[in-house]
């Protein structure tokens, strides 16, 4: 090992040199603390012994100096004493001292504690070894961190971009909130003209949220797009319209429990279509929250009782259009159960009749407002808040 | 996720004692329902009286062990209430599984 004995009597720095030079170790002499200071900054001593009444600076001054300098490896340190007795010992310690021995110092108890010595450095030195491996791991576990990261926001700008941007089909205004719980969500819904009078809408909730639930919802957008497989839009007229989103969910459950491994993700939704010539609106939920539906002639808006199995849990089930009269002034607000697992200001959860009366509250305004409006009551657009759940809202109205 | 389990004649009665399951419990609870399938308990009674949230995911990993359950035996949701009873209704899970008021409708006793 490196060694620096620190002593200002020459005969004992002579003695201990000699000593562990035929114990095999490299020595350095130091006359005081100082002095000695000066050696550890520029060469690389595993072990220090130092004694410890010296002038200038003197043996638990130096080993307090090794301390706090926090060096990147580790010194160890033997404080020669003249001195017995525990308060030295505490004294010592105190400085950070790793060993005492008391002078005359014979060879073999030397060998003794240098040995203690290296049992410590070697520690310490696989220590500090994992160490460097843990902060290797962890700057590439960072690295990779930042690529997901970076990835994951890409992919929340283009999940925003698949969904629909315009609002007004002739008297039919449309409007949406969505905002997913990480980045991207199992959340999804679209909506287009099939022609003048029809316009076809989905709303969709993927079990769970994240990656996996994202790209399901990215697949269903194109499974039920207007030319997607699924959806075959040519096959709807304004005879078939009521049993259209039966079919269409149908074969989506279908499609899901035979064609699509989704592992263990299925979707609630709603699926159907507005048409304002008949002034009907017609729907298939499938284990979806119960959709609200404004009637114009009382002003009150009402909760639609209907229940249905999601899609994609279980193969071979049935499902039923429901029908209502969607006169001008109608309104009708589908929504996933993200907004159900929000927290009131008061720490209680909140419910659906919670959600209804706000919307009703909200009445009076255009659909193109609701949303800013129902967003600020529910504290929607606090920046940094995150949602337990993807949370996503869709509101058709057909202005009178 | 804390449950636990006993056994009454030919049921193995689980009780979950958590107040919400979802997510975060999802992968665990279907691990251990499905090693006490795997032990050879098929006449199952999951008492969720004590749960007051369930997510989706944790409604897909009961009808996952349903499915494990198959013909063999049966998979019964006993105390379903509140905003989890209505869960199983609008999903119309509650005509899917055997839903029991409590465990001891289930016994033939009486529920103290």
């Amino acid at each position: 090992m490196n060694i620096l004995v620190v002593d200002d009597a020459r005969d004992m720095q002579l003695i201990l040199r000699r000593t562990l030079t035929l114990m095999g170790h490299q020595v350095m002499l130091a006359d005081d603390g100082q002095q000695a200071w000066h050696l550890i900054q520029q060469h690389n001593f595993q072990v220090v012994i130092s004694d410890w009444v010296m002038p200038v600076m003197d043996g638990p001054t130096l080993c307090r100096t090794i301390r706090a300098a926090n060096l990147p490896y580790y010194v160890y340190v033997i404080l020669l004493t003249g001195m017995s007795g525990k308060q030295s010992l505490i004294q010592g310690m105190d400085a950070g001292a790793d060993d005492f021995a008391t002078k005359p110092i014979v060879r073999e108890e030397l060998e003794v504690r240098l040995r203690a010595a290296e049992r410590v450095l070697d520690l310490e030195h696989t220590l500090e070894e994992k160490n460097h491996r843990l902060e290797t791991v962890n700057r590439s576990l960072s690295q990779a961190q930042a690529v997901i990261q970076n990835d994951l926001e890409r992919a929340a700008i283009l999940q925003t971009g698949v969904l629909p941007r315009q609002k007004l089909f002739g008297r039919l205004c449309v409007d949406w909130y969505f905002q997913p719980a990480q980045y991207i969500g199992g959340d999804t819904f679209n909506y287009f003209p099939v022609n003048d009078d029809l316009l076809f809408f989905y709303s969709i909730d993927v079990s769970g949220h994240g990656i996996s639930s994202a790209l399901l919802s990215m697949c269903l957008q194109t499974l039920l797009s207007s030319t997607g497989e699924l959806c075959c839009i040519e096959e709807l007229t304004q005879e078939n319209a009521n049993e259209f989103p039966t079919r269409l969910a149908e074969r989506l459950n279908y499609h899901l429990n035979h064609m699509l491994d989704t592992g263990d993700h299925y979707l609630t939704l709603i699926v159907g279509l507005v048409d304002t010539a008949e002034e009907r609106l017609y729907f298939a939920q499938a284990g979806h929250p119960q959709p609200f539906l404004l009637n114009p002639a009382t002003g009150a808006l009402e909760k639609i009782e209907c229940t249905g199995f999601p899609i994609g849990l279980l193969p071979d089930m049935e499902y039923e259009t429901i029908q209502k009269p969607f006169p001008p002034g109608s309104r009708f607000i589908m929504y996933s159960d993200g907004l159900l697992e929000l927290q009131k200001p008061s720490g209680e959860p909140f419910t659906e009749a919670d959600l209804q009366e706000h919307l009703q509250d909200l009445m009076e305004y255009p659909a193109s407002q609701v949303m800013s409006h129902l967003g600020d009551k529910l504290g929607l657009t606090k920046a940094g808040v995150g949602k337990p759940d993807d949370i996503s809202l869709l509101v058709i109205d057909f202005c009178g | 996720m804390k449950h636990s389990t006993r056994t009454e004649g030919e049921f193995t009665i689980v009780t979950i004692e958590e107040s919400r399951m979802d997510a975060a419990v999802a992968p665990e609870f279907k691990n251990c329902i499905a090693q006490l399938l795997a032990g050879g308990a098929n006449r199952l009674v999951l008492d969720i009286s004590s749960v007051q949230f369930m997510d989706s995911s944790s409604l897909g990993v009961l009808v996952s062990l349903l499915k494990m359950v198959g013909n063999r035996g049966d998979l019964m949701i006993a105390g379903a209430k509140g905003i989890v009873a209505d869960l199983f209704k609008l999903t119309r899970m509650d005509r899917v599984f055997r839903m029991v008021p409590d465990v001891g409708s289930v016994l033939g006793t009486v529920a103290a």
